[in-house]
Formats: structure tokens, sequence, C-alpha cells
């Protein structure tokens, strides 16, 4: 009986995988890579790394080479008991290395840069009403949105609702859960909206054409992971030059009108009230969930 | 050489991400080494979530894998599968459009059940439909499109009809598996009466072998489409031009190098919508889940190099050529 080391570096990468992800989820920093809605099947990928690599265990004490474990004569993959060269060296360095970036280097929150990168300005200009609704039907329900919004998961009727509740409230509102709701109801029905108060929170984005009075308030909408980040937000306009730097985070109140931006009309936020606000614990908001089949 | 191809290219894969990163740790104006850029700790972070997202897909995709290699035998799947090709063909697209998968996840499948028999063509009609049709796609092109249901039946009816053509020329072109190791799979000699829990763990340890094989290319995949993400401009790409021709050739180089998962790209596709004709917009939903980067290296893992360049020209120029003539007549 004899150690077999490449089964054992094989057991310790799938081992170190379950950890780090175990490790991500225990520190909460998962959160700065994917929508907490995936936080469940992320942990079943934990364990699944971690079945892998007790399993894997018991073929670090082969008694000899052969393969024992594996009856069928030709091998389409390598099971990991070949002598090892320079080639399984590499592809074992490439696997580890995001175990090491991991590890090593701490998560950074996307910032105006990838924005900019990611051509923010076109999300504006794609602000742009699409299609005029009709008249929304009045509701007379006073009560407060129902709690459950806040875990994120909806069902389509309360969806429903609450899209209608918008266009009744004189102040809105954008909160963490409502935050792409109200942006995509504003941006659809700009005529609707012209007029509104409105308040919400977000870091300065700024492009080379804007005034100096103008900035972009605006989040990160993240579906799956930060790979799928798109900025959503606002044109400010201050009754004055701001000089903030981007990245700051502010929350402003203001009203809604329509301006014209790169030949579409687009809403802009004529800023009342402002004020330099602490990045938030979570700084990327998230779709609504709405329940469909008790799923998705 | 023609194995050597593909190695090569991971070879030089990983000579580019290390000159990446010296050439990133050497240009920052410091000229301290220990100084990393911002940029490079953004792109390591979505490098990390991409591969975290997908993770457990691909982990599904192993183990769904590892039980196909144990418990179906490649009789059963000859019975399963019609003899006349086309029927085939079609079934393949519609077990595909059924089959809620993703594209990280289907590759290992595809490629065990290629390698239990599965005509190669079949295998592909598969692995194009399932990423692309399935409820929560559906649903997420439906919400992000503003509740409107158009664009989200045109990405899966042009989808479906795409794969099969596809799938086709596929059948036309290729007799042999294209599997990657020449060793042809004569005999299996797996003892179908063995104990449900040594199969189990064979399984399992079937996984594991798969993971390894697969999971090197998953990190490179991840790791250049991060890179494309955090060093090159979409505005780049965009200022090509925005007619209806060079709109849609740009759309599906956006979707090839942003790797996007099927289910999280209709809210990136519909910020274009306004500036980008509805074709434009399609090709970038229906091109996107067939093929990207991160699934380009997914692919060497499995098939020959050559097949998978050539299968990247060919669903390119088709999924091009169909929503040309989609925008033509319509």
């Amino acid at each position: 009986m004899k150690i077999n080391v490449q089964q054992l570096v094989r057991a310790i990468i799938l081992f170190l995988f379950a950890f780090f992800i175990y490790r991500l989820h225990h520190s909460g920093e998962i959160l700065q890579l994917i929508n907490p809605k995936y936080e469940t099947l992320s942990m079943i990928g934990a364990t699944i790394f971690f079945v892998l690599s007790f399993v894997q265990l018991f073929r670090i004490f082969s008694v000899s080479s052969n393969h024992i474990h594996c009856e069928h004569t030709d091998h389409r993959h390598d099971h990991g008991d070949k002598p090892i060269n320079i080639k399984k060296v590499i592809s074992y360095l490439i696997i580890l290395f995001p175990l090491a970036t991991g590890f090593l280097l701490p998560f950074a929150t996307l910032d105006a840069s990838i924005a900019k990168n990611k051509g923010a300005t076109l999300s504006l200009r794609n602000q742009g009403e699409r299609e005029v609704e009709s008249a929304p039907l009045p509701t007379n329900d006073p009560n407060q949105i129902d709690p459950n919004v806040y875990k994120n998961k909806v069902s389509k009727e309360e969806y429903e609702w609450i899209q209608q509740d918008l266009f009744h409230q004189p102040h809105l509102k954008m909160e963490d859960t409502l935050y792409a709701l109200i942006y995509q109801e504003v941006t659809q029905n700009i005529n609707m909206f012209n007029g509104r108060k409105i308040t919400l929170n977000g870091f300065v984005y700024r492009e080379q054409d804007f005034a100096s009075n103008q900035l972009v308030i605006g989040r990160f909408l993240i579906t799956h992971c930060i790979a799928d980040a798109g900025l959503i937000g606002f044109l400010a306009e201050f009754d004055q030059e701001m000089t903030v730097s981007e990245d700051t985070w502010m929350e402003v109140t203001g009203t809604i009108r329509l301006t014209e931006y790169q030949g579409t009309s687009i809403p802009l936020l004529e800023i009342e009230e402002y004020q330099t606000i602490d990045q938030p614990e979570q700084p990327y908001v998230y779709p609504l969930n709405i329940q469909v089949l008790g799923g998705g | 050489m023609k194995r050597n191809l593909s190695s090569l290219t991971i070879d030089s894969c990983l000579l580019l991400l290390f000159a990446a990163v010296v050439c990133l740790v050497s240009l920052n104006p410091n000229n301290s080494v220990f100084q990393i850029p911002d940029s490079f700790y953004q792109m390591n972070t979505i490098f990390l979530s991409i591969l975290i997202e997908a993770l457990p897909f691909v982990l599904i995709g192993v183990l769904i894998a590892g039980f196909i290699q144990m418990f179906i035998t490649e009789n059963q799947l000859k019975r399963w599968i019609p003899k006349n090709k086309y029927a085939a063909i079609l079934m393949s697209c519609v077990v595909g459009a059924l089959f809620p998968a993703c594209e990280c996840g289907i590759v290992p499948i595809v490629r065990r059940l290629i390698a239990k028999g599965v005509p190669l063509f079949a295998g592909i009609g598969f692995l194009l439909t399932g990423p692309l049709i399935n409820p929560i796609v559906i649903f997420s092109t439906y919400m992000a499109f503003g509740n409107d249901l158009e664009i989200a039946l045109l990405r899966m009816g042009i989808g479906f009809i795409v794969a099969l053509i596809i799938a086709f020329i596929i059948s036309l072109l290729y007799r042999t598996n294209q599997l990657k190791q020449e060793a042809v799979h004569t005999t299996t000699q797996i003892n179908y009466e063995t104990s449900l829990l040594t199969k189990a763990r064979k399984t399992l340890l079937h996984a594991v072998d798969e993971f390894f094989d697969m999971g090197k290319y998953l990190i490179i995949g991840a790791f250049l489409a991060a890179f494309v993400q955090v060093y090159v401009s979409t505005k780049l790409l965009v200022s090509i031009g925005d007619g209806p021709f060079t709109s849609l050739f740009v759309m599906m180089g956006l979707a090839y190098f942003l790797s996007l998962c099927s289910e999280a790209d209709a809210f990136i596709g519909s910020s274009f919508s306004n500036i980008f004709p509805k074709g434009a917009i399609l090709g970038f939903l229906v091109y996107g889940p067939m093929i990207d980067l991160k699934n380009t290296f997914m692919m060497l893992s499995v098939f020959k190099a050559r097949f998978v360049f050539a299968f990247v020209m060919i669903v390119t120029v088709i999924v091009f050529i169909s929503i040309s003539c989609w925008q033509l007549l319509f």
C-alpha cells in the first residue's frame, strides 16, 4: 500500500473548493459575487464538492496504479494515475489559480470604471420611452406594501399590485428591493411620472459630455452574478456645479422631468436635496423575484 | 500532431494569463511590484463570480454524466434514438428544449452521451437547444423586455430552427464522433449486476475525473470573459456601426465575449434595444446561449480543436444568415 500523490492532490483541491465556497457563505462575501437567490444552489455545489473529496479520499491508498476501480477497457479520460508530466502540472496550476486569488486577494466592489466600460451611456439613452401604456386602474388599497417584498420574492398578483401602486404614490422611494422595478416603470412611462418626486441613493457616475452640474446616480443591478451587472440610474441635475468624485455614494431627492439626451427623451431628476452617504453594506440591487409555479 | 493543437491552445492561454498579470503589475505608475491596480481586483472579482455561479451547474452536469456512464447502456441509448437521421435531429432538439440545462452544465453530459454512441449531430442538437429553450430563460426574457412576450417567443422560435439547421449541417459534414481521445470505445465491460452502492461510488469517481478534465477549461474561459469585461470597452464594439447587418454582427460579438448565462443575458440584451434594431437584439439572445468564449473552452475539453473551430464558424454563420433573413422578411 502506497500513497498516490496525484489522487491526494485531487482530494485536497476538491476539499479546498468546498471550503472556499463555504467560507464565502460564512463571511457573507458571497453577496459580493452572486444574487442571493442563488445562495442555496451554491451551497449545494459546495456540498457536492465535499462529497466528491470524501469519495476521492479512498483512491489515495491504491494498492497499485492499476485501474482496479474501473472495469471498462478504454479510457477516454484521465483517472489521475498516469505519471505526472509538465502538462499535468500546468493543469493543476490552472485549477489552483482561482483558489489562490480567491483566498489571497480581497474582493472589489464594481465601480464607475466598470460602468464606463459597459457603456452606461447606452443604457441612459435606452431610457427613452418604449411604449405608452394605458392609464392604470386606480386601486384604493391604502395598505403598506407586503412585507414579503423584502425577501425579494413576490407572487404574480403582489407584483402587479405593487406595479399599479407606484402610479399613485406622490413620492417614490427607491428602496433596495423596489429599485429595479421603479427604475423600469419610470423609464418606460416617463410621461406618467413627469413631475413626480423621487428619492434614491446610488453612486456617482459621469460622462464626458455632461454639464458640470449633471451626474448619474445609480446602482448595479445583478441578475445572476456580477458579470451580468448593469448600471441602472437616473441623470441628475443640481442647481450648482458638482465637484464630488465618481464612486461617491449619495442620497438625493428630486423631481422627475423629461429631457433630451443624445437624441432620445429620458427622465432627468431636478435635485432638491442631497447628501453624501457611506456605501451601503449591500451595494448591488436585484430584480424582484416573481414566483411562477412555485419557483423561478 | 493533431492532439497537440488543443494543448497548445491551453499552454498559450496560460502564457497569456501570466503575461496579463505581469503586464498589469508592471504597468502601474508606482512601479512597485506589490501594488496591484484596482482594475485587477475588479477583474479577479468578476472572474470568481462567474466561476462560483457556474460551478454548481458544472457539478450537477458532471454528476449526470457520471450517472449516464454507470447506469445507462449503449443499447438502451440506441433503442431510444430514432434510426432515421432527420427524426433523430428533431428529437435531440426537442429533448434539449425540454431539458432545463445551462450552457456550462450541458457540456459534460453531451460528451458522455456521444462517448456512449449517440451520433454527433444528435448530441449537438441537444447541446444547442438545452440552454436556449427552457422555462427560466423564457420567463427572464419576458421580464427583461418590459413584459413583452414577442421577443421571448421569437428567441425560442428562431433558436429552435437555427439549432435544427446546424445539427443537420453537422450530420452532413461529420461521420465520426469528433471526440478528443482517439481511443475507440469498443465494448464497455461494465458489469451491470454490481451493487447499487458500488455503482453510486463509481458514478461519483467518474464525476471527479470529469471535473478535473473540464475544470481548467472552465477556469480559462471564465478568466478571459472577466478580462474582456474589465479591459475591453463595449463602446468600442458599438462604435463599429448600427446598420441592420453591422449591428447584428456587433451584438453577436458582444454575446460571444461577455459569456453570460442564458438565464441572465436578457437584461443586458434589453439595455441595447433602443440603440439597435430588433434583429440585432435577437442575434444577441440566440447566439449567446449556443456558443460563447467560456463555452468554446469547455468544448475544447471534449472535442477536437479543429471541430470546435468549425462548429463556432458554422453556428456564427447560420445564426447570422437566419436572423438576416428574418430581418429582410419582416
